[in-house]
């Protein structure tokens, strides 16, 4: 019967070719013959051995693709409820988590699936970095990962302003500040967020409002879709001593292992959910800021290293050096000069070492100033 | 140095337009021109001339001070100065001020003073001042309710002038340790209790005995009423015993929280007796609904922050303090039925909230679920598991 | 896996294979709607929620309403009457028909709430009396206090 109506399907819509878009988003990595009907290509696919996503250390970037995709259902979801207006946004989240049923549930669910999704994309980049994955041909894997991670960093910032509860305001304003120490993008970030002096008014709520459910999300999906054309342009990397076959799979195993890493995602995310609840803070009052309130985790180090440095540099020199250190991560690719080989692998092992342990201080340091 | 800067220039000013009406005292007596000018009766029709007499328009010394020119030196005489216009209707009628007030104040222990001759007792001037007479409503004014007590300590609170007149000068800082003074001194509300509340304003004299309750009660009504209620009234009445200010002090008075009831009881009673232990029942009644009101409280704040409508609760919670607050106020009556009837009430709405937020937030439910999530989801991974071991083994 | 093998297999145990994976199937597709489920319930608009002040509304005083007459509360999105009985008791009724949601309206006269849709009557109890209504009228609790009608929603 499925059988049947799959068959009709096929003659008059290249099923094929839609299933293929799902390659590009990494979720299924093999050549797919896109003239052939469905089934007949999936069984061609089946017998070729593929390798697997879903498998150390790739199912870090599989993980990715999930949680955008768990995101973006839980989001659309919650935008049901939600009203971005100063006065209604407190309100409306209340509704969702007091009146709908699992909306605590489903708004838990995307509060730590986008922390994830940003820890998953820091330790990814960090593979990257100590495998070098991103020496020549896959410069661009590299960078647009990291871009993906600074689009994610937005959606995370975005999305916590929404709330309007107290934390959510002021743990924003702490971010802002943060974003407008940057020289260049900074002034020009508060500029499209229509408050120049760094305060959440109707305007910007809005603004955030749009750029998380709209822009910034159709932005990651892009780079996404980009950074896995990459992959199928300049192949999978593989390391030397890593097995040729044991990482190669039958599609039936893949879509299996799938299933599993699905399974164990949404358990990870029901345990957060109910044993580490976000709590809910009263409404904002621009007033009264209450004690201890910093900027989300992710930009501690940032907010360390400016902490750090005020006294010692002229705030424009901090956060100048701020900006020249992202833009030599991103083109990294390109400034690595250690050669390939052993040897040149082990300096850059080095060095990502000394910067994970230098980010890990500055978090630490910021932190405790916060 | 800028200050007399200001006030002679001042005193010029005022010369000059004093010079314009004919008023010539401020050329010799600025300082007290200024001080004149500053106060309320200013613009009133009131001239230096009518009090002192003289001559305003010279400014030569022997006919200003001339004809019926009174230095109004002798503090004997001030009382009835005031008097020619504060006791006059006709005067005081546009004012809307009481004129019996110096009659009030012969009947007054300084009035009897003053009229004994005894020139040291307290005169209009000394409490509103000479020629600077502010509102009492105004904060610069001595009789302001925030400086009353300076101004009653000043002579109050002077232990040679209090030993010769047989007075306690320690009524003064009592007063100030004690809830009213406090009150005041914290910046709270000005209608606290100052000396005059209770002793009379131009009155002033101590309020005999079984006129305490009265006093009191002025402002603390339901107290009163509950105290009349209850048999300490005619008791300690019959016994010539202080009555509000035998638990509460007469200066410094405090306010008694309910873990000092059974303290309160024992003193008098003594420590093994029936009212001492009625007293501890009623402690302990007030005690339990205090405590059952904190911790609804707590839990209230707790649930606000794990998304549970609170609005109704505190709503309630406020009810039940209003009636915790009504069996303080019943105490007076020292009759454990009346308290325990109020306290009931605010205990019961207590454990309620508290029975109601336990089970909103009760966080089992969610717990229960996802221990069957986990234990389903496992099931899910085996049953994969056994089939990519079929695959496997069918030869995948 | 060759045609052949899976058909021996088939052929060793083939009910008890069949039943396994049919078992399986379905325990997989409880996934599927235990996540309808919570999708569907979470679409579900909620009951709005409101606090004890909003729940309770202030109607007008005790002396403006006289027996025999009605007022139409207009209060959120459902008007509500309050009807004072010739006996002098209040009634609070929904102002809603029951048929097709046109707005009721108080006959005086025959002390009954007439539909001018489909000429459907309803009496004080809120029992339907005549035409096509299904269901009789919800009806809400209303008291006195201070001279004042208050009414709960």
């Amino acid at each position: 019967m499925a059988r049947r109506a799959l068959d009709w399907l096929s003659e008059r819509l290249n099923l094929t070719e839609i299933f293929s878009l799902l390659t590009s988003y990494g979720l299924f990595y093999s050549e797919l013959d896109t003239r052939k009907p469905l089934r007949e290509a999936l069984a061609e696919a089946a017998e070729r051995p593929a390798p697997s996503y879903a498998r150390w250390p790739r199912v870090l970037g599989m993980i990715v693709v999930v949680l955008i995709g768990i995101e973006i259902v839980t989001g659309s979801l919650l935008a049901l409820y939600y009203l971005p207006t100063p006065e209604a946004a407190h309100a409306s989240l209340g509704t969702i988590l007091r009146d709908v049923q699992f909306g605590w549930l489903v708004h838990q669910i995307h509060f730590w699936g986008a922390q994830l999704l940003l820890a998953v994309l820091i330790v990814r980049l960090l593979r990257f970095l100590a495998q070098r994955v991103y020496r020549a041909p896959r410069e661009l894997v590299w960078v647009f990962a990291v871009l993906l991670l600074l689009v994610c960093f937005h959606l995370d910032l975005t999305g916590r302003a929404l709330p309007m509860t107290e934390g959510a305001y002021w743990t924003s304003i702490r971010a802002l500040e943060i974003v407008g120490a940057v020289p260049i993008y900074g002034s020009l970030a508060l500029f499209l967020l229509g408050g120049a002096e760094a305060l959440i008014s109707d305007l910007t709520l809005i603004r955030f409002y749009t750029l998380h459910v709209a822009l910034l999300p159709i932005l990651a999906v892009v780079l996404i879709y980009l950074h896995f054309s990459t992959v199928r342009r300049v192949g999978l990397f593989e390391t030397r001593d890593e097995p040729e076959v044991a990482g190669r799979l039958q599609f039936r195993f893949h879509v299996a292992n799938i299933a599993i890493l699905l399974a164990f995602l949404m358990g990870a995310l029901a345990s957060l959910a109910v044993l580490v609840p976000l709590p809910f803070l009263g409404p904002a009052d621009p007033y009264a800021t209450p004690p201890g309130v910093g900027p989300p985790w992710y930009l501690l180090a940032c907010f360390g290293f400016l902490e750090l440095t005020t006294g010692m540099l002229p705030p424009w020199l901090a956060g100048g050096l701020l900006f020249l250190g992202f833009t030599a991560f991103i083109l990294l690719p390109f400034l690595d000069r250690t050669r390939p080989g052993a040897a040149g692998r082990r300096l850059m092992l080095a060095g990502a070492a000394a910067a994970l342990v230098i980010w890990l201080g500055l978090t630490l340091y910021g932190a405790r100033v916060a | 140095m800028r200050r007399a800067a200001t006030g002679l220039a001042l005193a010029l000013l005022a010369a000059a337009t004093a010079v314009a009406q004919g008023e010539q005292c401020g050329v010799c007596h600025p300082q007290s021109r200024v001080a004149f000018d500053g106060s309320i009766h200013q613009g009133e029709g009131v001239a230096c001339s009518d009090c002192h007499g003289g001559d305003p328009a010279s400014r030569e010394l022997r006919r200003a001070h001339g004809g019926d020119f009174r230095a109004l030196d002798d503090r004997l005489q001030i009382p009835a100065l005031c008097a020619e216009c504060h006791a006059d209707l006709e005067r005081m009628r546009p004012y809307n001020l009481p004129v019996d007030q110096y009659a009030v104040y012969l009947t007054s222990q300084h009035g009897r003073a003053i009229g004994r001759g005894e020139r040291r007792a307290a005169i209009c001037s000394d409490c509103h001042g000479a020629h600077a007479v502010l509102r009492p409503s105004d904060t610069d004014s001595p009789v302001h309710p925030r400086r009353l007590a300076d101004t009653c300590g000043s002579c109050h609170a002077d232990p040679e002038l209090a030993a010769e007149f047989g007075l306690d000068p320690r009524v003064v800082e009592e007063y100030r340790s004690g809830v009213h003074g406090q009150s005041l001194a914290e910046g709270g509300t000005t209608a606290a209790a100052g000396c005059t509340s209770c002793h009379g304003v131009h009155g002033a004299a101590p309020p005999g005995f079984g006129d305490v309750d009265k006093v009191c009660g002025g402002c603390h009504v339901q107290e009163r009423r509950a105290y009349l209620d209850g048999p300490h009234h005619a008791a300690m009445r019959d016994a010539g015993l202080p009555e509000c200010a035998s638990c509460h002090e007469h200066h410094a008075t405090r306010r008694l929280a309910p873990d000092a009831i059974e303290a309160m009881c024992s003193d008098c009673h003594g420590a093994e007796s029936e009212q001492a232990r009625e007293g501890e029942r009623i402690e302990v009644v007030l005690r339990t609904a205090a405590d059952e009101i904190a911790a609804a409280e707590r839990l209230t704040t707790q649930a606000a922050r794990t998304a549970v409508h609170v609005e109704d609760y505190l709503s309630r919670l406020e009810e039940a303090r209003t009636y915790l607050t009504e069996g303080l106020t019943l105490v007076h009556t020292v009759r454990l039925a009346s308290v325990e009837e109020m306290t009931r009430r605010a205990r019961s709405i207590g454990e309620e909230v508290q029975h109601e937020i336990y089970q909103k937030i009760d966080r089992r439910p969610a717990h229960i679920g996802l221990v069957l999530f986990w234990f389903y989801l496992v099931m899910t991974v085996l049953v994969i598991t056994v089939y990519k071991r079929r695959l496997r083994a069918s030869g995948g | 896996m060759s045609e052949a093998e899976k058909g021996n297999n088939a052929a060793a145990e083939p009910s008890r294979r069949r039943f396994l994976g049919w078992l399986s199937r379905g325990f997989l597709a409880l996934w599927a709607v235990g996540l309808g489920w919570v999708v569907a319930a979470f679409l579900k608009p909620p009951r709005s929620r409101q606090s004890l002040g909003e729940r309770v509304i202030k109607v007008g005083a005790e002396s403006d309403l006289q027996p025999g007459q009605a007022l139409l509360v207009r209060h959120g999105r459902e008007p509500i009457f309050v009807v004072r009985t010739a006996a002098g008791a209040l009634i609070g009724l929904s102002g809603v028909c029951t048929h097709v949601h046109c707005v009721l309206a108080w006959d005086r006269q025959h002390q009954q709430l007439a539909c001018p849709c489909h000429d459907g009557a309803f009496d004080l109890n809120g029992n339907v009396l005549r035409g096509p209504p299904p269901r009789s009228l919800q009806r809400f609790r209303v008291e006195t206090r201070l001279g004042q009608i208050y009414l709960h929603l």
